[in-house]
């Protein structure tokens, strides 16, 4: 009869242990948001939030590692009954997929009224701010200023052997983005034969553009394309490495701009104050915010003008509509699977 | 009275394989209901392997080998050493590298990475050009620097299972390198290719390594499809492949174990071979610098990732920093990580008990098992999503017991397969005496079973602990908005390059997996010491 009462006093507690987890749910005025903006920069953000509203805001953090399988799934996946408020994403394709499946709601939060027409959905489904831009990261001890990549096409130079040049797998994350730019900007056949002469030329295909900047600061590549929150992350560390943006003569491509993006969820719990929240973030202190602490280089405006990290310049973007490069997502990475997972 | 028992324990059991079926199997039957909802053209396509895929495939399958053939190799001549390491700080040194078992394949990885980027920094200021780690041979190094502590544990497993009788008949006709050769080898065989399974299953179902060091791998590919289509029941489809040869790996290994079963471990005093002077033989030195070269890749293994993290820590205030911000998330984790390893217990436990001694149903038991091992982690994380918003819309999603559920689906299976090799040595007539003269039911399993089975519940209890301390890609599609766990939280800051903030982070969850492990290996020592006596009716030995 003891052990009898001792096995029932110890599922007892296990079910009281599983209870104090069930019962740690959102309290009364909160917002819950997901976000793929590196924690580091958007924690800070979403705490200043809740001290000057009063409402707690409960964050979900993507990471790299899940080779952008994450959130985004998720929040298809819940869909029927969903848990967040708010969709902040440190890119636009990803959004786009959000509206296709019928997961996002249409807000226009007066604070995008400034931002360019560009960047902006035309329902008003989403809004596009603060923007990083695709670069180069030079590492300055192995690359004298006069021999610095200047375009892309400099990725196929013979001047420089592959296996000392890096771009991030074109299947994941803002690399298959920029991806997706060139096919919507040359054409398939031509983005096609580009990627195909850069697996020729041997350039290295590595895990993310945190590995391309890590692979160049530590001297093992020459230069790598990137994000500007990875390469000025290494600026500010001290690492030897240059930033370049490509393609900035007259008459030659430009470089991707990626906005970050930001949706309200359709049937999410706190819808108030999710709008609360869009309209925050989408404010001139936070556009401040983020250039201030690294994550966007880009103010988009009617010129774009970049951050100190990119000594100031203003950036030649690529002329390319924002539907039209998410149009290209599913056959580049169709295409790109083929040439890249082999 | 009589009659009712057998029915409430039948409805027990019943319930129990109930919450197994929902809790574990749950994710996979709500995948495949997704499945249906595919056109049956589109699903054939998507089945119908290319040449691209079947490359990928085969070549993951080849990796797998290699590394399962490495680490047991490396494990079992390891195993034979620390065999001998019996007294004093040796005796202690020989579980600090089981202790290393559960340690994720990404601090490996990050420990070699790190320990090439110092020797460029040295090559470089020499002039000489950088050490390139990638591709195969990286990939593999890493991988098998990974399992080899779980292929040296296994190796051991077998290693006791060897009857030392049968050794030392052997040892006074030949020398110990024809011991081992013809009869160590043999006999340790069947728990060294059941071992072998196991970590080719590891291998083959990890892109992270590979990826790492741009090796393309079918892993990556599923992932690939997942991130281009967002539809579940076609990315089910496409990690059929992986799925299938898991299931094959996992069944030859269980039919290569079932001669073990009539083997219990044994409790030795002395080691299976004696230290000689290494001027035997010439084959009895080799072998000697073999087993010694194996416990120092051992050590190599241990000690680049320590040192790594504990090299990369800029200083001891930025650490307590560290840590203090992460305080909630490192209570949080190991909440979910202990209440994931006692709820793997009683399905772990009905689950091995079908596969084993089901009337009918065995197959469905071994399937129960060994197919939630091979859905990757995303897929479940979308599974669990279906289940509890859809078909059981409880108000459990969205509550911080997901992560634990998550790890539960993931890891129950494991759970499942240590208790079977702990079913296996419980001598059945025992069991059969004690049902005669125990009043009730209850106290038979509370009395005997339970204390028979108490290693390999702390073992498998542990194993899913530790596990769970590492999961990433099921947790973050179901953690609870506001609650993170300490590898999402290592995840982030590792994107963001923060090396001694990771660093630093890193060893919380190795400090808890070395603590689960020492508190395992502890409860195992003094269950040892309390209980050594006979289990088995073979008289002459002890056992475990």
């Amino acid at each position: 009869m003891r052990r009898r009462t001792q096995a029932f006093a110890f599922l007892f507690i296990v079910a009281l242990f599983a209870a104090t987890l069930v019962g740690c749910r959102p309290q009364a005025q909160t917002v819950v948001i997901y976000t793929s903006v590196d924690q580091v920069f958007s924690e800070p953000i979403l705490e200043r939030f809740e001290q000057e509203t009063g409402i707690t805001v409960m964050p979900v953090y993507d990471v790299e590692a899940t080779k952008t399988t994450g959130l985004v799934n998720r929040l298809i996946a819940e869909k029927r009954a969903p848990l967040a408020d708010v969709f902040w994403s440190g890119e636009f394709a990803q959004t786009i997929i959000l509206q296709e499946e019928g997961v996002l709601e249409p807000y226009r939060s007066p604070n995008a009224a400034d931002l360019p027409a560009s960047f902006q959905d035309p329902q008003g489904t989403w809004s596009g701010f603060a923007g990083r831009a695709r670069v180069f990261i030079v590492n300055t001890d192995l690359v004298p200023e006069a021999r610095m990549p200047r375009s892309i096409h400099d990725l196929l130079s013979p001047t420089w052997p592959g296996e000392r040049t890096a771009i991030a797998h074109p299947l994941f994350g803002t690399t298959a983005t920029h991806a997706a730019a060139l096919y919507a900007t040359w054409g398939a056949e031509q983005s096609r034969t580009f990627f195909e002469q850069l697996l020729d030329h041997g350039v290295q295909v590595v895990d993310g553009n945190s590995v391309v900047r890590d692979l160049v600061a530590e001297g093992q590549l020459a230069f790598g394309l990137t994000d500007t929150d990875d390469a000025c992350s290494a600026v500010d560390a001290g690492a030897p490495v240059a930033v370049v943006l490509p393609d900035q003569a007259v008459g030659e491509l430009g470089t991707l701009i990626i906005p970050n993006t930001l949706a309200l969820i359709k049937d999410g719990p706190n819808p108030h104050n999710g709008k609360q929240l869009i309209d925050y973030l989408l404010s001139d202190e936070v556009a401040e915010l983020l250039m201030t602490s690294g994550w966007s280089h880009v103010a988009l405006g009617e010129t774009s003008t970049t951050a100190a990290c990119l000594d100031g310049v203003t950036i030649r973007g690529m002329e390319v509509n924002l539907a039209a490069v998410y149009e290209q997502m599913l056959p580049s990475k169709n295409d790109l699977t083929d040439l890249f997972v082999r | 009275m009589k009659t009712a028992t057998p029915t409430r324990h039948a409805l027990g059991r019943g319930l129990l394989a109930l919450a197994y079926g929902v809790l574990v199997t749950g994710p996979l039957l709500a995948l495949a209901i997704e499945l249906l909802r595919m056109p049956p053209t589109e699903g054939l396509r998507t089945l119908l392997a290319t040449d691209r895929r079947l490359a990928l495939w085969w070549r993951s399958v080849v990796l797998a080998a290699a590394v399962s053939a490495g680490s047991m190799a490396i494990g079992t001549l390891a195993a034979l050493q620390l065999d001998r390491w019996r007294g004093g700080l040796r005796a202690v040194l020989r579980w600090f590298f089981l202790l290393l078992i559960p340690f994720p394949p990404m601090t490996h990885a990050m420990a070699w990475s790190w320990l090439s980027n110092q020797l460029n920094r040295t090559l470089g200021r020499t002039g000489l050009g950088p050490f390139l780690l990638r591709g195969w041979p990286a990939a593999w190094w890493v991988q098998v620097m990974w399992l080899a502590p779980l292929a040296t544990g296994l190796a051991l497993v077998a290693l006791a299972s060897v009857d030392p009788i049968l050794i030392e008949a052997g040892q006074l006709h030949q020398r110990d390198d024809r011991v081992l050769a013809r009869l160590i080898l043999p006999l340790m065989m069947p728990l060294l290719l059941a071992g072998g399974g196991l970590t080719f299953l590891l291998s083959l179902v990890d892109y992270a390594i590979p990826s790492l060091y741009q090796l393309n791998v079918y892993a990556l590919d599923i992932f690939a499809d997942f991130s281009v289509h967002h539809q579940p029941g076609r990315t089910l489809i496409v990690a059929l492949p992986l799925l299938v040869t898991t299931i094959g790996t996992i069944l030859f290994s269980q039919a290569r174990l079932r001669p073990a079963a009539l083997n219990p471990t044994r409790f030795r005093q002395r080691p299976i071979l004696p230290d000689h002077e290494p001027t035997d033989s010439i084959e009895t030195t080799l072998l000697l610098i073999l087993q010694q070269g194996a416990v120092a890749l051992l050590g190599l293994g241990a000690a680049i990732p320590l040192a790594g993290l504990i090299l990369q820590l800029s200083n001891r205030q930025h650490l307590r920093a560290t840590l203090l911000a992460a305080r909630g998330d490192i209570g949080y984790t190991l909440r979910v990580a202990l209440l994931a390893g006692v709820l793997s217990l009683p399905l772990g436990y009905t689950a091995a008990r079908a596969a084993l001694h089901a009337r009918r149903g065995r197959r469905l038991g071994w399937l129960a098992i060994t197919l939630p091992l091979a859905v990757p982690g995303p897929l479940v994380g979308i599974g669990l999503i279906a289940i509890w918003t859809r078909l059981l819309p409880l108000g459990i999603y969205g509550s911080a017991l997901m992560p634990v559920l998550a790890a539960v689906a993931r890891y129950t299976g494991l759970a499942a397969l240590v208790l079977v090799a702990s079913l296996r040595r419980i001598n059945p007539t025992l069991i059969e005496v004690a049902t005669l003269l125990q009043p009730s039911r209850l106290r038979t399993w509370l009395c005997v079973r339970l204390p028979m089975l108490a290693p390999g519940m702390v073992a498998a209890a542990a194993v899913v602990s530790c596990l769970t301390l590492g999961e990433l890609s099921a947790t973050l599609l179901v953690a609870a908005p506001g609650q993170a766990t300490l590898t999402m939280r290592i995840y982030n800051f590792l994107h963001y390059g923060a090396s001694d903030t990771v660093a630093g982070l890193t060893l919380v969850p190795t400090a808890l997996v070395l603590a689960f492990g020492a508190l395992a290996v502890g409860a195992l020592a003094i269950w040892a010491h309390l209980t050594r006596r006979p289990h088995t009716l073979n008289p002459e030995s002890e056992t475990l």
